[in-house]
């Protein structure tokens, strides 16, 4: 059986046809679906958990997993989805794992990013537009890296999948197995508590 | 009437085109006319576009490796990659020495059930291995030693009493055609245990591991035979777990414990 040397570079051939030769027997295949996933994998992870270290850990797991229960996936959605689903669990579990040994999820502002928080709230609408502005925008990110930690993890990620992963809503919905209408309703939730957070409101 | 409250829950979904068109043309015809939620839908622009401008790392490398190396211990897709798999020539050039390991590992995978469990009677299964006379003039079963008589693991006692440890003191590798060479093969092992090896001391029991092949067809007989088989008491079990050698041969794995005495 022919090896497919770099999935990243060979779009012909699909998940799903990967996914036939390795349940034929062919585990180089599985190789190039990692190859070929394995950045937005951790993407997601590390956007979720927002450590490295957890997030290469819940990657690889993602990916040990989705191996070993491949036979439970019928193709009823993309393997994207599937692995996105997977990787959202686990880091779900980690998350809660941390969270019952005292350690803090998120980065909490400290006393100089508070008092800069209320400045670059009103760059919000500023920060993408003035060409000028990217030590503003800059920090605009910065906080909002920080803000993002301090979101609920339902809210965290829908808005990883939907602005990072740029899922649309039905992908979203099957992959956290819940209702379009959960989506739709967790993400306007979500960005008002962010734009809430930013603005230093309570 | 004011209708914002009701436009800025929608304009999350605005944002991300996801409003069924009469409703998007409902929040732009608002919007056009109310500058809250202008200001609003800026700001929630501004922080979709942050969300996709957050700082992104790429995993280390060694990803797929660090992958592989978690897979591996489990050996059943293994298995499910087909027979063929165990027919390539780099595995039939491995040692016997790596299969005595692999006995070894089958052994120690066994110990959970199988060491708990109360022995008959000390000496029972030295003494029920006397070999017929003719037997005993045959040369010695060809032994493959592998760290004899290294403790390889301990089971809780069924009683305060008993302290099981298991140590294994042979594992043979032997070739059989068939049945009968098999037997023939395991009264050899049970005579040299039964003059040369003195029974354990107390709290121990000596394993003896026959790692077995044979031809594939007569595996079963084999192993039903070998089960009942009185003459062949010192086996304790036998396990066929062991990946086929070849087309034709499967090999078995033949437990041969010895036990200490009872007081």
């Amino acid at each position: 059986m022919e090896r497919v040397l770099n999935s990243d570079a060979d779009t012909r051939v699909s998940d799903q046809e990967l996914l036939k030769r390795f349940r034929a027997g062919d585990e180089l295949a599985f190789d190039d679906l990692v190859l070929r996933h394995q950045q937005r994998a951790f993407n997601v992870a590390y956007q979720l958990l927002r450590d490295p270290e957890d997030a290469t850990e819940v990657a690889q797991d993602a990916f040990v997993r989705a191996y070993r229960h491949l036979d439970s996936f019928h193709g009823e959605c993309e393997f994207t989805t599937w692995l996105h689903r997977i990787v959202v669990n686990l880091a779900h579990n980690k998350h809660r794992w941390w969270k019952r040994r005292g350690k803090q999820s998120s980065v909490s502002l400290d006393s100089v990013a508070e008092n800069v928080a209320s400045e670059i709230s009103h760059s919000v609408v500023a920060a993408t537009d003035a060409p000028d502005a990217q030590a503003v925008k800059a920090e605009f990110i910065e906080l909002l890296h920080q803000k993002m930690t301090e979101l609920p993890c339902k809210f965290r990620e829908v808005l990883v999948l939907r602005n990072v992963e740029n899922l649309s809503y039905e992908e979203i919905a099957t992959t956290l197995n819940c209702s379009v209408g959960t989506v739709k309703s967790r993400l306007a939730r979500g960005r008002e508590a962010l734009r809430k957070s930013m603005k230093n409101e309570s | 009437m004011n209708t914002c409250p009701k436009i800025q829950k929608e304009l999350s979904a605005y944002i991300d085109q996801e409003l069924s068109p009469s409703a998007r043309i409902s929040v732009e015809e608002h919007v056009r006319g109310c500058g809250v939620c202008q200001q609003r839908l800026a700001e929630l622009r501004a922080l979709s576009v942050g969300v996709m401008a957050l700082p992104r790392l790429h995993p280390a490398p060694g990803f797929l490796a660090a992958v592989r190396r978690k897979i591996a211990p489990r050996p059943e897709r293994q298995r499910k990659a087909g027979p063929d798999r165990w027919l390539r020539p780099a595995w039939l050039k491995v040692p016997l020495e790596a299969m005595a390991v692999m006995a070894l590992a089958l052994l120690v995978m066994r110990l959970g059930h199988s060491v708990n469990e109360r022995f008959p009677k000390a000496h029972s299964i030295v003494s029920a291995a006397k070999p017929a006379t003719a037997l005993a003039r045959t040369a010695p079963a060809p032994i493959n030693k592998l760290a004899p008589n290294r403790l390889i693991g301990s089971a809780t006692p069924e009683s305060p009493s008993e302290t099981q440890n298991l140590v294994v003191a042979d594992v043979v590798m032997v070739h059989a055609k068939d049945f009968d060479d098999v037997q023939n093969q395991v009264q050899l092992l049970a005579a040299a245990l039964n003059g040369r090896i003195a029974p354990p001391p107390r709290g121990q029991a000596l394993a003896h591991v026959l790692f077995v092949e044979l031809p594939r067809e007569n595996q079963q007989a084999f192993q039903s035979r070998l089960q009942a088989d009185k003459l062949l008491g010192a086996v304790q079990s036998v396990t066929n777990a062991a990946p086929p050698l070849g087309k034709n041969s499967q090999p078995v794995l033949v437990e041969v414990r010895v036990l200490p005495p009872s007081n």
